[in-house]
Order: structure tokens, then C-alpha cells, then sequence
């Protein structure tokens, strides 16, 4: 049956004017059709789809024990990463495919330097080694950049989806439970200067650029 | 067969100049399914499939279907009839594809599918895909951050059949929409079309003379739009496209469009060529079917690298 009621969304989609597009912001998919959302009804909509569900399923007893055991100590991955790109990547990261870069998994204890929080892709800077400058950028959202947590899981795959804008909702899902249940209640003008510890991945596609993170698991010191 | 006896030379001659050596009976056949070439990205990827099919010793032919399935069809069976071993193809819709790729399953020749995916695996031995969502959102970033967050902006969407077309418009309200600031006064479709573009892009600047930054679903349709806002005195206007043409990678030099996407075209054709090669002497490709290629945001500071959809 799945065919016949995409093919009936795409003519409804199709019937459409433009001009009738409205822009919903943050409902969730389940409510929000295609056409209300703003957004292009395609031959890929599947109402049925739903990743948040798939990640509350995946996060506590699959994701983050993965993550943990694959994990390795920011101290030792950084240098590695840095010279032997493959060798840290068989060690501590994932890639689906060759042509892909590698996705990192590190264990991060530090002090927040700075924080970039005018933005809605807002960010901290991260000092691992004490010299007071940044080792790496750790993502707070709500906006997220990439799809790191998504490429760093083994157990899941693209062609596990229908297509890649499934694939991408899952990223997004993703993303968006990491800043839900642990990064929004962060108190973001009082973030300079406290300790942090994190479990984070990142994309390993330049290894001289400074590592951007997203926190799978992320903990301040409590305020002094 | 004076058509075959030419390509055969040519296979020869492009084998021997890469100092391979060269089996005396005929070369097998791959055959190179594309849109139309008017589209330099399709030519990009058509050259690329049949460069490193040639070099790996395979004649090769190269035929379009111009997005139209019933024409995908046809090219499929004359693919078959003319006895391919493999068939690379950039196919005419997600599932309108299906029964052709399988079709030619049916009849032995395995299908390596490059740039845009289809609903179903199975049918296909490879789906090499540009990771065009990804790519959407490395656009609407950079485009949310030369915006400052804010303003109103328009969108040119791609020919609404064609899945890209979706997926593109998709990945940027993913980003766009998280930011309230930004709000979108007029979203038309120019069907990917470099003249279409420019007319539309003229009537929205007239109905929206306060707009500060305009979305493209490709780079055909960002050099029409660009073409318009020049003629207009609007060159103020933010302009991002999607593709890495070679007429964008010189606008964004010259300080005229901001930013574009590369799709990695010429080197995701070669891959479907190697996997190919590699399933018809081994039987199996060593990857997983679906593989997403990722694409690459071009900005000024790395336009210059950028030569027919590869970085140098």
C-alpha cells in the first residue's frame, strides 16, 4: 500500500500552488504534513517513518555503550589523528564506505574558554591540555552542524532507509535528542571558565582543523 | 559497426597509452546512461564513467534519457540488445527507475547507479549517491551565516518531479527554518532552468524589492537569477547555488555569487565504473549498495581549486 498513498501525496503536493506553501516551525512530524510544513512533498514522503522513536529505542542501551567502548581519550586521539588519520580512525572511529571520512568517538575533560551562544548553532570552546587556548569546538545546538552522531553508528546503516531523507530525519533526531535532554537546560551565560566532561564524536575530514564535536554525553562541574 | 570498430580503437588506443595490456578478442561493453548533456554536470559525470571505463579496458556507450522515464526505458533496452556487461546510470526518477534497472537485472547486466538513489535496493548492485541533503544543508549554512540570521529571502526550487529537486529544498528549510528571523517571501520553481530563472527571479524582485538573499536548487538557475539581480543594480543581493559549476566557481571569484555546493560528479562516475569492473570479475563490489558521497562547500576561498566538478 505504500506506493499507492505516496503517489496519492505527490498529487495532492502537485495540486498545490506554491503560493499556498506556509512555514510551521517545530511541530512534530507526525502532525505536521508535507504541505503545511513548507517543505517540498516528494516520492520519498512516508508518514509512517518515525525517527525519534527509533532513536528513544537506540540512545541509553545501544548508543551510548557503543560510543563509550569506541571512544578514545582526546590526549591520545588528537596526535594520532592528526599523523595517522586511518590508523586512529580503525582505532577509535566508523566509516561506512571508504570514500567517506572517518567519524571520531573521544572522551573529553576540559575548561570552557568561550562560548558562542548569539548564534543559534551555538558552540563552546574546549581546553584539554591547560595551555588556556582551545583544543576543540563542542556543538550546543539547538542548531546542529552535520551528522556525526548518525555516521558514528555501526549498527546502523543507510541501507537501513528508504532513502537519504530518512536517513538525514534520523541524523536530525538525533541531534535533536542530545540537545532535549542534556544540552537546552545548559546555563549558557555561565559557561566560561567551568570544567567539562563530554563523550563526543567528529568528522575527521581535515586532521589539522580543530575538532567540531557533538556531545553524545556532556557534564559541567558544578559552579564554584 | 563502423560505430563499434571506432570505439573499439578507441578503448585500444586508451588502454595502450595507460600501458595496460590488451586481449585480442573484442572489449566488453559498458554502457553510460545520463540526463541530457546541456547540463554540464551530466556531461561531467558522463565523461568521468566513460574515462575510466575505457582506461580499465571497456568499450563504452554513452546515451541520454533527458529525465524522461519512458526514454530510460528505451535507452535500457538498447543496452541490453547491444549486449552490455554493465550498465552506469543517472536515472529519471526514484520509481520510475525501478522497473527499468530491473529490467536489465533481468536480462544479466547489473545496474551501478550514480547521483540520485531509488526506493527500492535490491534491484541495483551499487546506488552511489551524492549526498544531496548534506550538501543542501552545507549551503543553507553558509547562506544563514552571510543572512546574519536574518532577513527576507526567496527560493528557486529545481523541476518538482525530479527527487533532487525535493531532497535540495528539504535540506535547506531543515537549517533555514530553525532560525525565525529568516523569512522566506516567495519560493517558485525554474525548473532548473538558466532563462526560467531570470524571469522569475525579475517578477520577485518587483513584488519583493526588500529582499536580501536568494536560495538556488542548482547552478544553472543561480546564474539566471544572478543575471537578473546585475541587471536590477541588486548585486547587494546574497546569492547561493548548489552544483560547483565552472560559471559559478567564476562569479564567486569575481565577488558576484556567494557560495555553491560541489557534487563530486566526475569522481562519483569512476567509482561506479571501478565497483563495476570489480563485480564482473569478482562477482561482488566489497561496498554496501547505498553509499553516500558527501559534497563540499565552495566559497571563495577554495573556488579556486574547483575544474569541472573535482577540487585540483
Amino acid at each position: 500500500m505504500a506506493p499507492s498513498r505516496r503517489l496519492v501525496i505527490a498529487i495532492l503536493a502537485a495540486g498545490l500552488p506554491l503560493a499556498a506553501c506556509k512555514l510551521v516551525k517545530n511541530e512534530p512530524p507526525q502532525a505536521a504534513s508535507a504541505a503545511a510544513a513548507g517543505s517540498v512533498a516528494t516520492s520519498f514522503d512516508n508518514p509512517a517513518f518515525d525517527p525519534e522513536k527509533t532513536v528513544e529505542e537506540i540512545w541509553q542501551p545501544k548508543l551510548l555503550p557503543y560510543l563509550r567502548a569506541k571512544a578514545g581519550a582526546f590526549s591520545e586521539l588528537r596526535p594520532l589523528a592528526q599523523t595517522s588519520p586511518d590508523q586512529a580512525g580503525q582505532r577509535f572511529g566508523y566509516r561506512a564506505v571508504e570514500s567517506m571520512p572517518w567519524t571520531m568517538a573521544t572522551t573529553v575533560e576540559g575548561r570552557i574558554t568561550g562560548a558562542d551562544t548569539a548564534t543559534r548553532a551555538a558552540t563552546i570552546d574546549v581546553d584539554t591540555d591547560g595551555d588556556g587556548t582551545a583544543d576543540l569546538t563542542v556543538q550546543i545546538g539547538p542548531v546542529f552542524k552535520g551528522t556525526a552522531l548518525r555516521d558514528s553508528i555501526d549498527f546502523i546503516s543507510f541501507n537501513s532507509f528508504a532513502n537519504q531523507i530518512e536517513y538525514a530525519k534520523f541524523g536530525k533526531a538525533l541531534n535533536a535528542h542530545i540537545y532535549e535532554t542534556t544540552l537546552a537546560a545548559l546555563p549558557r551565560d555561565k559557561l566560561v571558565g567551568r570544567k567539562v566532561t563530554l563523550l563526543g564524536v567528529f568528522t575527521l575530514d581535515d586532521p589539522k582543523a580543530k575538532p567540531l564535536l557533538t556531545p553524545a554525553e556532556l557534564s559541567l562541574e558544578a559552579a564554584p | 559497426m563502423r560505430f563499434t570498430k571506432a570505439l573499439l580503437a578507441a578503448g585500444i588506443a586508451g588502454t595502450l597509452a595507460l600501458g595496460f595490456s590488451v586481449a585480442a578478442q573484442a572489449a566488453d561493453l559498458v554502457a553510460v546512461i545520463t540526463p541530457s548533456h546541456d547540463n554540464p554536470f551530466f556531461k561531467a559525470e558522463a565523461e568521468g564513467a566513460q574515462k575510466r571505463a575505457q582506461a580499465l579496458g571497456y568499450d563504452t556507450i554513452v546515451l541520454v534519457h533527458d529525465d524522461d522515464a519512458n526514454k530510460q526505458m528505451e535507452r535500457i533496452d538498447t543496452a541490453i540488445a547491444r549486449g552490455a556487461k554493465a550498465i552506469i546510470l543517472d536515472n529519471a526518477g526514484a520509481d520510475a527507475t525501478v522497473a527499468a534497472v530491473q529490467k536489465a537485472k533481468d536480462a544479466g547486466i547489473p545496474s551501478f547507479l550514480i547521483d540520485r538513489e531509488i526506493n527500492v535496493t535490491g534491484v541495483a548492485v551499487s546506488q552511489i549517491v551524492s549526498n544531496n541533503y548534506q550538501g543542501a544543508q552545507l549551503g543553507a549554512q553558509e547562506f544563514v551565516k552571510l543572512m546574519g540570521e536574518k532577513g527576507n529571502y526567496a527560493e528557486l526550487v529545481g523541476r518538482e518531479a525530479d527527487t533532487n529537486a525535493g531532497i535540495r529544498s528539504q535540506g535547506y528549510h531543515d537549517v533555514i527554518d530553525d532560525y525565525p528571523d529568516l523569512k522566506i517571501v516567495a519560493r517558485q520553481s525554474a525548473n532548473w532552468s538558466q532563462t526560467e530563472a531570470f524571469s522569475k527571479m525579475e517578477s520577485i524582485l518587483q513584488a519583493h524589492p526588500d529582499i536580501k538573499g536568494v536560495i538556488s536548487g542548482n547552478d544553472t538557475m543561480a546564474m539566471g537569477a544572478w543575471a537578473a539581480l546585475t541587471a536590477a543594480g541588486r548585486t547587494d543581493v546574497i546569492l547561493v547555488g548548489f552544483d560547483g559549476s565552472n560559471d559559478v566557481r567564476d562569479s564567486i571569484a569575481q565577488g558576484g555569487i556567494k557560495a555553491t555546493v560541489l557534487q563530486p560528479a566526475y569522481r562519483q562516475a569512476e567509482l561506479a565504473v571501478e565497483q563495476a569492473d570489480q563485480y564482473l570479475k569478482t562477482g561482488k563490489t566489497g561496498q554496501p549498495e547505498k553509499q553516500l558521497m558527501d559534497c563540499l562547500l565552495i566559497t571563495p576561498q577554495n573556488a579556486g581549486k574547483l575544474e569541472t566538478f573535482a577540487m585540483k
